[in-house]
């Protein structure tokens, strides 16, 4: 039924509430809102598209177990935003197979020469083109060299674009933690794309 | 305004300033405050280094995996997640009942035309 598309996120709840589990279109109407979101954030955070899909249908799957507990306290979207962001951090935790940035990790990961690639070079695209590549590759990497909460907050705020207000709601902590947890993501970020992507560093 | 000469208390300003969201008046004692503490001015510039380099990330075109919204839902349906979200106290079953109802009644009736069928 294309009205689904039409009705807002709390009347899609109210639907769901009524009619789960044996009417599941308008959840599958929640799901195709706020798939590509989820899975955004899923990426950024888990750094690869097969862990990000893993992780996004865990999202949507206690989506559809609690719903029905869902008292709109929260906007929906502040909702299933905390359920990402918790599934996924945890989902990194029980990982821990990627150590926690400290310096040792980042000077081996320099000694490696982990995210230059003066190889693809030789790749018959223009060379502004691949050098565009290999930069916006260079900052995946070193996003995924900070902390998950660094990375976690940088996603967030820079990538995804969400405003203070809301990422405060999705943590559920104070707008003033949120600008500061900004500011010094960010400092981690620049300090670590120094050390990694040296090359790529205005020179001035 | 008098100039704020205590770094951790300028601090919170630097994130919104660097997103250009500050007020007129904030701005001033973030401006006044760097123009007297090389530190925090060589902070400021780093943060704003790096909000540009990750608004690049935003270039990159995240294209969800072809059928996720299919594998979805056939894990939902297949597992036992469905009988997952039932309600089994009594009342609960009552409820359900009377849903499960009206979702056949919907189906049987079907949708309602706008306007009644006219012969030509
Ligand atoms: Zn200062």
């Amino acid at each position: 039924m294309s009205s689904f598309a039409e009705l807002s996120d709390a009347a899609l709840v109210r639907r769901c509430q009524e009619t789960l589990p044996y009417d599941a279109r308008p959840f599958e109407a929640l799901v195709k809102r706020y798939r590509e979101q989820v899975f955004a954030i899923a990426y950024r955070m888990m750094g690869e598209a097969q862990e990000a899909e893993d992780q996004t249908q865990e999202v949507f799957i206690k989506v559809y177990r609690s719903i029905k507990r869902f008292r709109g306290e929260a906007a929906f979207s502040t909702w299933i935003y905390r359920i990402a962001v918790n599934t996924c951090l945890d989902a990194l935790s029980k990982q821990q197979r990627r150590p926690q940035r400290v310096e040792a990790d980042i000077a081996e990961a320099e000694e490696a020469q982990y995210p230059i690639r003066t190889a693809a070079r030789a790749e018959p695209t223009p060379e502004q083109a691949a050098l565009r590549r290999e930069l916006i590759e260079c900052i995946r990497d070193t996003m995924m060299a900070l902390r998950d909460r660094e990375r976690l907050i940088l996603t967030l705020r820079d990538v995804q674009g969400m405003e203070y207000r809301q990422i405060a709601d999705v943590l559920n902590v104070r707008i003033g933690a949120v600008k500061m947890r900004i500011h010094r993501a960010r400092l981690a970020f620049q300090q670590a794309f120094a050390r990694m992507c040296r090359e790529y560093l205005p020179t001035s | 305004m008098a100039i704020i000469k205590n770094c951790k208390k300028i601090e919170p300003y630097f994130a919104p300033f660097v997103d250009g969201l500050l007020e007129e008046e904030e701005t001033q004692l973030v401006q006044e405050h760097v123009e007297a503490c090389p530190d925090c001015l060589a902070r400021l510039a780093l943060s704003r280094q790096a909000r540009l380099l990750l608004l690049r990330l935003q270039e990159e075109d995240i294209v969800l995996p072809e059928g996720f919204q299919a594998r979805l839902m056939q894990r939902i349906m297949t597992g036992d997640l469905a009988t997952d979200v039932l309600d089994l106290s009594w009342q609960g079953l009552v409820t359900t009942l009377l849903q499960l109802l009206e979702v056949i009644f919907g189906m049987l009736l079907g949708p309602q035309p706008a306007t009644a069928w006219q012969p030509a």
